[in-house]
Parts: C-alpha cells; sequence; structure tokens
C-alpha cells in the first residue's frame, strides 16, 4: 500500500511538473492569448484604433482558418490613452489578470518605452510594428521585435526618390522639424539625402511640438526661394504647413514621413493637399493592387462595420502584417508554444514575405530590428486616397 | 453614550484625534493598509501605489488650492520637476532613493518658489493660468536641455532601492509609498492645525482681512507654494520609479486639471478629502474599465469608448454641480444625521 501510494504521488507530481514546464503564461489546450496595447481614446486614437480593429480582423479570420496548431486566438484590448505610465499599468494587468502570452500591439515610442523594462524582465514577446525609434532596438531586448524603418531611414530613402526619380537635384531644400526627437529623425534622414546628393541646404526650421501656427516659417521658407521642403511635423503640421505654402502661393515640393500618410492630413490641408508626397513602409488601403491589402480590405470588409471601416488606415495595415509575422512563428512553433520557441522562430526570420504589406523581413541573432524597404507614396487628395509612385526602396 | 465631541482646552481643539473613535478607526486603518498586499494581487498593488503616489502630490495640492485658496493648474510641472530630477539623479549620476526623493522634493519647491512669487499680486483665473503657463514652460526646458534631460528621448529610472533593498516588486514598493503617504497626511494634519495652517486658512477666507490681522500674507502664499511644490516633487520622483521610465509626455496638463478635480471631488481643504477623491477619480476610470470591459466584450466598439470618456466626465460635471462640498461634505451630512438621530440637528 505505501509503495503504491508513494508510486502514484510520484507518477502524479511528474506528471503535473511536465505539465507545468510545457504551459506558457496565455497558452491552454484550446487557446492563446495575445495582448495589444494601443491609444482608443484621445487625439492619438486615430493610430490605435485603426491598429486595434486590425488586429480583431486578423483575430476573426486566424479563428475562421481553425487557429493557430488548433488553439483559437484571443486578443485582450487596453487603452493606454497615449499616457507611458497608464501603458504600463496595461501591460501590468494584461500578464496579471488576463495571462496573456505574447504583445502584439505597443502603442507610441515612449509608451513603450515605458513598458520595455517588464516587457524584458518577463520575457515576452513582443512585436512594435506602430512607432520605430533606435532606443527600442538599440541595445536590442531578447524578446522584443520591431518591425518599419526609422523615420531616418524613412525620409532617407524618400529623399532618393525625389532626386533620383524627380530629378529635383538643382532644388533650394528645406527642413521643418519639430524640437523633439521624432523631429530630430527626420532631420536626420534629411540631412542624409542633403550629404548624399549635395543638395543645397537652404533653411532648417525648428518648431515647437504643438505650434499651430507656421506663417513666420513659411515667410521665411518663401523669403529663402524654397522650392522642396520636408516636414518633420507628425499629424495636423503637415496640413498647416501645406496650407501656409499655398496661402503664400509657393510651388514647393512637399515630402512628409509615413505620418503624412493619413486621410485626415489631406482632408485639414484641403486642396493644399493634393500632390504631396509621404515616404512610407506599407501600402496605400486602395492599392488593392499588392495582394496583402486586397486580402486585408475583403477580410475587414468581412468582420468589420461601416463606422469601423472609415477607421481604417495605414496603421490598419501595418497591424495586419506583424500579426502575420506573429502568426507565422506561433505556427511554427507548433503545438509545443513556448515564449522562447516564439522568440527563436522570430529570430529565424529571413526575407519573410507579408504579401507586399511590408517588404521582406529580417532578424537575427541580436538583430531585433527589421528596416523594411520603403515607398513614396502621392496624395490625391480630390478622392482622399493616395498612389504608390516609386518602387520599394530599401533602407540605408 | 457619545452625544458629541466638545472641546473643552485650546490643545483639545488643534490635537490631532479629537476623539478615541477616530483613533480607533486610524489604526485599523493602517493595520488594513499594511496586511494589504498580502491580499491584493500584483495588478490591484501596482494601481493601488499609483493612486498612493497621486494622493501625495494631490495633498500637496490641497494645501495650496483647497486650504490657502490659491489656484494652481501647475502641478504638472512640478510633478515633470521631481520627475525628472530623480530620473536624471538616479539613471545619470547613480544617488541612491534615499537622497533623490528629498532632492526631487526640493528641487520642486525651488520651483515652486519662483511660481509663488506672481501669486502675490495674482488671483483667481489669473493665477490659474500663470501656473498653467509654468507646466508648458516646464515641458520647453525639458525638450531644450536635452544635454542633461535627454530631451524627448525619455529617461529609463532604475530599479528602486534603499538601503541596499531591492524594491523592484509593485508589493515591496507599495510598503515605501505607503510610508511617503503617511508622512505627508500628517505633515498636510500637522501643518493645518499649527499657525501657518491658520494663516493659510485665513488668506483663503480674505487675504486683505488676513493682512488685516498681522498675517504675512506674501511670506505666507509662499509658504503655501513651496510646501505644495515639495509635495508634488516627491510624488513626481515616487512616479518615475514607480513606472521606470519618464518623458514629456508623462506630465500632460490634463494631470493638472485631473488634480484639481480630485480635490473638488473629496472636499476641497480637507486632507481626508484629498485622498478619498484621488481613490473616487483614479478608482472610477478603473471601475469604468471592467464594466465596459465586461459589457462590451473584449474591444468593444469605438461608442463604447467614447461611452465611457462621456460617463466619467459627467460624473465629474455632476460632483462639481451638486455636491461643492465633495465626498466629505456627503460624509459630515451623513454622520450628523446618524449622530443627531432622531433630531434633524
Amino acid at each position: 500500500m505505501n509503495w503504491f501510494l508513494k508510486g502514484t504521488l510520484t507518477a502524479t507530481l511528474l506528471t503535473m511538473g511536465g505539465v507545468g514546464a510545457m504551459a506558457a503564461p496565455g497558452v491552454t489546450e484550446d487557446k492563446i492569448v495575445l495582448g495589444a496595447v494601443d491609444p482608443l481614446t484621445g487625439p492619438p486614437s486615430l493610430l490605435g484604433k485603426a491598429h486595434s480593429l486590425a488586429l480583431k480582423v486578423w483575430q476573426e479570420d486566424v479563428n475562421a482558418r481553425g487557429g493557430i496548431n488548433g488553439r483559437k486566438v484571443e486578443i485582450v484590448f487596453e487603452d493606454d490613452g497615449y499616457v507611458p505610465a497608464r501603458s504600463l499599468q496595461s501591460l501590468k494587468k494584461m500578464v496579471e489578470v488576463d495571462d496573456i502570452f505574447a504583445l502584439i500591439g505597443t502603442s507610441g515610442s515612449s509608451q513603450l518605452a515605458a513598458m520595455m523594462p517588464l516587457i524584458d524582465e518577463l520575457g515576452i514577446p513582443a512585436l512594435n510594428n506602430m512607432a520605430v525609434n533606435s532606443h527600442h532596438f538599440n541595445p536590442p531586448l531578447e524578446t522584443l521585435f520591431v518591425v518599419g524603418p526609422t523615420y531616418c531611414q524613412e525620409i532617407a530613402a524618400g529623399m532618393t526618390y525625389l532626386v533620383e526619380e524627380l530629378g529635383l537635384k538643382d532644388e533650394k531644400y528645406a527642413i521643418a522639424f519639430q524640437d523633439d526627437e521624432f523631429g530630430d529623425d527626420v532631420r536626420c534622414g534629411y540631412l542624409a539625402g542633403v550629404e548624399k546628393y549635395g543638395l543645397d541646404n537652404v533653411l532648417e526650421l525648428e518648431f515647437k511640438r504643438g505650434q499651430k501656427d507656421f506663417s513666420a516659417e513659411m515667410l521665411k521658407a518663401r523669403a529663402a526661394g524654397v522650392t522642396v521642403l520636408v516636414s518633420g511635423g507628425v499629424v495636423a503640421e503637415h496640413s498647416t504647413l501645406l496650407k501656409e505654402a499655398a496661402k503664400n502661393r509657393m510651388d514647393i515640393t512637399f515630402l512628409g514621413a509615413h505620418s503624412a500618410h493619413l486621410t485626415p492630413v489631406q482632408a485639414l490641408a484641403g486642396s493644399a493637399g493634393d500632390g504631396y508626397y509621404a515616404a512610407d513602409y506599407v501600402p496605400a488601403l486602395n492599392s488593392l493592387e499588392v495582394p496583402g491589402v486586397a486580402r486585408f480590405m475583403d477580410l475587414a470588409n468581412k468582420y468589420l462595420s461601416e463606422s469601423e471601416m472609415d477607421s481604417l488606415n495605414r496603421y490598419a495595415l501595418a497591424g495586419y502584417a506583424g500579426a502575420m509575422i506573429f502568426e507565422h512563428a506561433m505556427t511554427e512553433c507548433g503545438k509545443d508554444l513556448t515564449r522562447a520557441c516564439v522568440v527563436k522562430k522570430m529570430e529565424g526570420l529571413d526575407g519573410f514575405e507579408t504579401d507586399g504589406l511590408f517588404g521582406p523581413v529580417t532578424y537575427g541573432d541580436g538583430v531585433r530590428h527589421a528596416p523594411t524597404a520603403v515607398m513614396v507614396l502621392q496624395s490625391n487628395a480630390e478622392d482622399k486616397t493616395f498612389s504608390i509612385v516609386s518602387e520599394r526602396m530599401e533602407v540605408e | 453614550m457619545r452625544t458629541g465631541v466638545f472641546e473643552e482646552s485650546y490643545s483639545e481643539l488643534i490635537s490631532l484625534y479629537r476623539n478615541p473613535t477616530q483613533t480607533y478607526w486610524t489604526v485599523a486603518l493602517v493595520l488594513a493598509a499594511l496586511v494589504a498586499p498580502l491580499l491584493l494581487t500584483n495588478h490591484l498593488t501596482s494601481l493601488v501605489n499609483g493612486m498612493m503616489i497621486a494622493a501625495v502630490g494631490v495633498i500637496g495640492l490641497n494645501l495650496l488650492t483647497g486650504t490657502t485658496g490659491l489656484i494652481s493648474f501647475g502641478q504638472a510641472g512640478f510633478l515633470a520637476v521631481g520627475g525628472y530630477t530623480a530620473a536624471v539623479l538616479s539613471a545619470d549620476y547613480g544617488m541612491p532613493l534615499w537622497l533623490c526623493l528629498p532632492a526631487s522634493g526640493l528641487m520642486a519647491a525651488a520651483f515652486g518658489l519662483i511660481v509663488g512669487i506672481p501669486s502675490l499680486r495674482l488671483k483667481g483665473l489669473y493665477l490659474a493660468i500663470t501656473t498653467m503657463a509654468f507646466t508648458i514652460i516646464i515641458t520647453h526646458i525639458i525638450l531644450s536641455a536635452e544635454s542633461i534631460t535627454h530631451g524627448s528621448s525619455g529617461i529609463s529610472t532604475p530599479k528602486p532601492a534603499i538601503f541596499g533593498v531591492e524594491l523592484a516588486t509593485d508589493k515591496s514598493f507599495y510598503y515605501l509609498i505607503l510610508a511617503i503617504l503617511t508622512l505627508a497626511i500628517l505633515g498636510s494634519a500637522n501643518i493645518k492645525r499649527s499657525r501657518i495652517g491658520r494663516a493659510f486658512l485665513a488668506i483663503r477666507e480674505q487675504d486683505i482681512a488676513a493682512r488685516v490681522m498681522g498675517v504675512p500674507v506674501a511670506r505666507y502664499k509662499l509658504y503655501a507654494f513651496v510646501v505644495s511644490s515639495f509635495y508634488v516633487g516627491v510624488a513626481g520622483a515616487l512616479m518615475a520609479y514607480h513606472i521606470r521610465f519618464v518623458n514629456v509626455d508623462s506630465f500632460s496638463l490634463v494631470i493638472s486639471i485631473e488634480a484639481v478635480s480630485m480635490i473638488i471631488v473629496g472636499g476641497l481643504g480637507s486632507t481626508a478629502g484629498a485622498v478619498i477623491g484621488v481613490v473616487f477619480v483614479l478608482g472610477l476610470a478603473e471601475v469604468l474599465n471592467y464594466v465596459i470591459g465586461s459589457m462590451g466584450g473584449t474591444l468593444g466598439s469605438v461608442s463604447v469608448l467614447e461611452l465611457k470618456g462621456f460617463i466619467y466626465g459627467l460624473t465629474i460635471v455632476l460632483f462639481l454641480r451638486f455636491e461643492p462640498e465633495g465626498l466629505m461634505g456627503i460624509y459630515r451630512e451623513y454622520k450628523n444625521r446618524w449622530v443627531n438621530w432622531p433630531f434633524r440637528y
């Protein structure tokens, strides 16, 4: 009897230990719980709503296809209101209350910075496809993967297009950039382009973050005879600069980073918002010739309401493509899904294709940033669309 | 049976505890606070930590706005000064937490002195706008002084540790915040029952009359700014250690407005009201998150998210409109009814 009891106990403990070792947080026999922190309220919800809706579409789609190795996907969303303290609080909640396996929505740049110590501490696989900043991968964290070029790389590629494709080498170049890291990053790309092609950099205008009036800046630009202007504003600043240029009857070529690739920028600029260029690493929602966009829009039409469809923008495509990368890594792990396995599979990605949504994605040992290729889009204000006007350009 | 509280001497009038019941309740509350982390989950402990940190700052604001009557929307600025002081000293200069906390308070107090000077000539809305401008100026200073503040990149702060003991978990950090909150409450209660507190009250009620009575109004207004800013600076430092990251996005003007709404909801001039106001305002946001989250599924629809903001705003507006004395006013009213029953008074 004693021998029998000991044997049974040992077997039970061994089984429990085995199960315990196998079970990763957020993974059960039939479900994988993922988390996403997004700004869903306040002005930055323009980004967060689109991103979270794309994840919702992916969740519905992947579950309709039978889930990942038989496990259904459940995404828990938390609204951080774009406040770093709330991002951290949200992640803590998702880890403890919702028991998430991984994080596929990381809000903005500072918001992710606030979450990074916890991501690193707990070894949570995370993918950032919302706001790329060199602090996110330099030095790299073992479990945090970043996809997309920095603003510096994006603008440098945009400058290449202006010079090599549009032949704007002998123009008078200027930049208007805001006095923060984002502005500095855009300026970095601008200066790289100026140096590479020996361009005539006639003016560098630094403006205060949140500035609403650019009349003085644009008068200076007019006086300097600027013909090409690179905008280092976030969203509304692009529109205001465009409107001021039109008001001053300036015939300028305008280039912005991917934040200019949004319909509100077109709408705010009115007729002045026609024809400007935006450098981006995802196509436009209307680029249905790209297989990934066509598939996403089909799924979005199927799973989203009309009002939700109106909230989609480029961040939706970035979110969906990011989810595709994660799905691939989780699928590759098979039934034995662990965080370590997903990190390893992500690390092993070499030229992974997302049906044209991103350029090929590659990570490696100690390489956690995939600066995917950039394309240039042109605004068509009348029909509120963007057209792809360049090939994808590898970033330097 | 106790029928009322009768103060028969001056010392009784200014004593910290007016009757044994208050003492018992305080002891019970302290005991509950000590065992709370053992019962709460990590997530809830983290939420409580956030509330306690906010309470330290709001108690400071209450001394300035509630007790002295000087409206300030500069709390986000003082919070930023405290947070950045702690972050720079700990991350770049390796200073220990026990030095960073008072240094942050002192730095914010120094800024409070500077901001307080205009308060000698300004009142009401004019003072509110001046203090609001302070927050905007501080944001610009932080962004411009990149060599010290790291500009818009922000600063990651090290794990909190005190005298070699690491307070990396929310539960261990809880006790440090609790100790500081207790000191903040005791400090505030002591100031209010002292000569300084009575001068603050006199200034709030009518500063000209206070001057006629011999209260050096200018000095006490500056005292109020300095003491209040010290509290908020310490709260900023705690926030920096709690989030382990600071950047200007964490110190928006909304924080100043929320802080003022907290003292109004809790009850202007009351230390307990300040703490209750924090719990109510921050707790309401969490409760709404939970209720709407459980109603609308994981993501919910866009309209549900907007509804949350609407309910949150409406609750605060209704409070301001129908219960200007705040939650402490409601508490006092029900307490009096209970004590005096069956009589009305």
